[in-house]
């Protein structure tokens, strides 16, 4: 199944590009996204932070299990206001 | 609208008359510093992830309005690169009375931090940057704090 990963802030800026599709098993859980995403050398030193997630626009968990075409989104510590 | 990239005119925000039922209107401004960690701050670039942004200010607004018993509550955030002395975000809570529209601020600013996915960038006059991580989060992610600006890709 086809997985869109969001990037933002440092990710983006540091990936170069806002998104990337990554391909998994059907079944697979976030965490199985991350652990492609974060083979990326560009990215590898960010899988330290205190990262959240949001499929569809929702907050959720590594341990959450993905279908086909979920939008996934990767969210370094938030600083509004 | 909860999340602009055009300049927040406080006069049209603040010119909107509160329901009758309101006596107390609180107002909470956020304008961009020209300082942090002892650097000497010379713009900002806010970025957010739009749709999750808009509806997590909404789900923060129906909460503290239950929570609190404001009558209204509303918020505006601008992303998009700030000057110092910019309004980053202005939030007006109307009331019956003054103890819960003050409430109700405080607590929409200090959730929008914690959970709206927005963040921030500050350039510093050394042509330094960093993204900032918020007090809540107790650290700054501090891998890219040498880069220029001119090394930056803009949404």
């Amino acid at each position: 199944m086809k997985i869109e990963v969001l990037l933002f802030a440092q990710l983006r800026e540091t990936y170069g590009r806002d998104r990337l599709l990554v391909d998994l098993p059907t079944g697979s859980k976030v965490v199985d996204a991350l652990d492609i995403v974060f083979k990326e050398p560009a990215l590898m030193p960010f899988r330290a932070l205190p990262l959240r997630y949001a499929i569809n626009e929702e907050f959720g968990a590594a341990q959450n299990v993905l279908t086909d075409n979920d939008q996934l989104a990767i969210l370094t510590p938030m600083a509004g206001g | 609208m909860l999340i602009t990239d055009r300049p927040i005119d406080l006069n049209e925000f603040t010119g909107v008359r509160p329901p009758e039922n309101c006596g107390g209107s609180a107002y909470f401004i956020g304008r961009v510093r020209n300082h942090h960690d002892g650097k000497k701050v010379k713009s900002l670039f806010y970025e957010c992830y739009k749709p999750m942004a808009e509806k997590e200010i909404k789900k923060i607004l129906e909460t503290v309005i239950s929570e609190t018993k404001v009558k209204e509550i509303h918020v505006i955030h601008r992303i998009g690169w700030l000057e110092v002395g910019d309004i980053a975000i202005a939030i007006a809570a109307n009331g019956a009375h003054r103890a819960e529209a003050f409430d109700a601020c405080r607590k929409v600013i200090d959730r929008i931090k914690e959970s709206v996915p927005i963040w921030k960038k500050e350039v510093y006059e050394d042509a330094t940057h960093d993204w900032v991580v918020c007090q809540h989060n107790n650290q700054r992610s501090h891998s890219h704090a040498n880069h220029t600006e001119s090394s930056h890709s803009v949404l």
